[in-house]
């Protein structure tokens, strides 16, 4: 099941597409794997581009090393009580938004290397017990600007639309590093050369002038349960011959398919492959056409429009699935504080419901500044909507 | 100022968000199913440029062959000349080069013939055959056969190839022409003796249809006629 958003101003964005999949695999007991896109839209003039339209997508792999002390393992309980990797990619992807949407830095770059930091000091100092994963972040924005970072093992494929220099046909990739990962607290060293740490991309890195993303580009996110399996040209094949989420469901089938014919031919077991968590986000940069009608009549100037997808595990085999949020926020009076309203809604997935859960986010995003107001429908993962208004906001069923 | 959560049932409705009166934006999230894209040997097929390619390749090649068949273009080489008898004489060996595919050569496109000219119709039949035959061919007409000018004829095959080239046509048998029945010349009063129009050529006739012979007639006709009124014209004078 996918999700499908519908805005004013695209599905959720005008200019580019995206998808996303998740499978539980046949040999861990957990989806470690986590997907998340968020992608913002100012109602005005208010923000200075790049960060007036963007999309930001992580993927993150947590560890199977990962594992609870004494009382999370109790208080989450499920059928692994020790195995936290599902938590330990929740709390690095929820402290990497956070971070983002707050950083001072100008540069892209840096804010996402800010993010990674984040995520990295959250698990490394976590009390809920031993947490790692990986992280791979992708930004893009409407204007073709796109920066991507990474800690790990997890796979960013830069999937360009035509194949005819010797740079375009050179395969773009993240994700080399597998002795590394977001939770080693080694982003916090000195010791440690950062460049040798988070792997990064941006358009045309090894030389060019044109350092915006091409229209018709291929932007794959992918955990090791994919990429160890599917060759990128098995991807790129998949993504110009099918529609973009029927391309991207058939990641997982594909790849349980490689991996019987391969067990067939090895004679191994066909009922148990073998298969790790697999997860993909896949975008295509279809290049900014800026819509007759932009904006809101008359016009927002200090409003956003927030939405966010993903896909998750949890603590039980049946736990987890997608949901979906949109958030129109106003910051009269302040930036808005969506961000920490964001953390808490990821952070605590499994610990109550979606109204609580914005209730108790709205909470901490007052605690830090001006109360915004915002209006928010929300999705969980058995399909059923939910509401939430804050500060004079209203939703209503359209007419 | 307090949230206000309200959990309700709006999965798949779209809604209004509505930060205050006048700015709301109309969204909606929902579930939909995802098939997963299926390799079909139609995809594999379209993908595949050496497959479709060569497909190609054959057909037009497949096209080409079958078209030069159809048309008469290539035929089956013709049977080696006899050896000659004793006494006969050599032929000249044709040592012309020959196109030949398995059997079959490439025939020479024949040129277009011209409707002849009355002063041709007077030249000997064996002049009338314009359309230039081949070796073979020119081995076993004999001379006095009339080849009648090729008429185009529709295309049959799909393409349209070889069309306009026409091979010549197999030679007619020889049928013997019967002289044109000619009306007699009108009796001229006291000169009985003059001799007959000359129609020894008259076997060398024009092509079928042609209004020739009825031209010639009639000059005739108007000729003999001239003859008899001028030679009667100095009787009736006598007369007087």
């Amino acid at each position: 099941m996918m999700l499908s958003f519908e805005t004013p101003f695209g599905r959720p964005l005008q200019w580019a597409q995206v998808a996303m999949v998740s499978d539980p695999g046949d040999s861990h007991e957990l989806n470690d794997d986590r997907c998340l896109v968020l992608t913002s839209q100012d109602l005005g003039d208010s923000i200075a581009p790049p960060m007036d339209e963007f999309m930001l997508c992580l993927l993150a792999d947590g560890a199977t090393g990962s594992t609870f002390g004494p009382r999370p393992a109790f208080e989450y309980g499920g059928e692994s009580p020790k195995q936290a990797g599902w938590r330990a990619s929740q709390l690095a992807q929820s402290a990497f938004v956070e971070r983002f949407l707050d950083s001072p830095e100008i540069d892209i770059m840096d804010r996402l290397k800010d993010g990674l930091r984040a995520a990295d000091r959250v698990l490394a100092d976590s009390a809920e017990g031993t947490l790692s994963t990986t992280l791979v972040a992708l930004f893009l924005s409407a204007d073709g600007t796109a920066y991507a970072a990474s800690i790990g093992d997890s796979v960013l494929l830069v999937l360009p639309p035509r194949r005819s220099t010797p740079g375009e046909r050179r395969l773009k990739k993240l994700g080399y590093e597998d002795s590394t990962s977001v939770g080693s607290g080694e982003t916090t060293l000195q010791s440690v050369d950062e460049g040798d740490l988070i792997e990064q991309w941006w358009p045309n890195k090894e030389g060019g002038t044109n350092t915006r993303l091409s229209p018709g580009t291929h932007l794959v996110l992918l955990s090791d349960g994919i990429s160890d399996n599917l060759a990128g040209e098995t991807i790129d094949q998949l993504l110009r011959r099918h529609p973009l989420d029927r391309a991207t469901a058939a990641l997982p089938v594909r790849t349980r398919a490689r991996r019987l014919q391969a067990q067939k031919r090895d004679g191994g077991s066909t009922q148990q492959l073998g298969l790790d968590n697999m997860s993909a986000i896949v975008v295509r940069f279809d290049g900014f056409r800026r819509p007759a009608t932009r904006h809101t009549s008359p016009p927002v100037d200090d409003a956003t429009l927030i939405c966010l997808q993903g896909t998750h595990g949890g603590p039980r085999q049946d736990a987890g699935g997608t949901f979906g949020l949109i958030c129109m926020v106003s910051h009269e009076h302040d930036r808005p504080r969506t961000s920490a309203l964001l953390r808490y809604f990821l952070e605590s997935e499994h610990v109550a419901e979606i109204p609580e859960r914005l209730a108790a986010g709205w909470q901490r995003a007052t605690a830090q500044g001006s109360p915004p107001r915002l209006a928010i429908v929300a999705v969980d993962e058995q399909g059923v909507s939910h509401t939430f208004t804050a500060g004079g906001a209203q939703v209503e069923r359209a007419s | 100022m307090s949230p206000a959560p309200i959990p309700s049932p709006l999965a798949d409705e779209r809604v209004v968000l509505q930060l205050r009166p006048g700015v709301a934006v109309a969204v909606r999230i929902h579930a939909r199913h995802v098939q997963p894209a299926r390799e079909t040997p139609l995809h594999t097929f379209l993908y595949s440029p050496p497959l479709w390619a060569a497909t190609l390749a054959g057909i037009a090649v497949f096209a080409l062959v079958s078209s030069a068949f159809a048309t008469g273009a290539l035929r089956p080489a013709p049977p080696p000349p006899a050896a000659p008898r004793a006494g006969e004489p050599m032929p000249t060996p044709d040592g012309r080069p020959i196109l030949s595919i398995g059997g079959f050569v490439l025939q020479p496109p024949p040129q277009l013939a011209t409707v002849p000219s009355p002063t041709q119709d007077a030249a000997p039949p064996s002049a009338e055959t314009t359309a230039s035959p081949t070796p073979a061919a020119q081995d076993q007409a004999p001379d006095d056969v009339a080849v009648e000018a090729p008429t185009p004829l529709p295309c049959r095959n799909l393409f349209g190839l070889g069309c306009g080239v026409l091979p010549p046509p197999p030679p007619k048998p020889v049928v013997p022409r019967q002289p044109l029945p000619l009306p007699g010349p009108s009796p001229v009063p006291g000169d009985d003796q003059a001799p007959p129009p000359d129609v020894s050529g008259i076997n060398a006739g024009p092509p079928r249809g042609s209004n020739l012979d009825a031209a010639l007639h009639m000059a005739s006709v108007a000729d003999q006629n001239f003859l008899r009124e001028v030679s009667a014209t100095p009787q009736a004078a006598s007369g007087d």
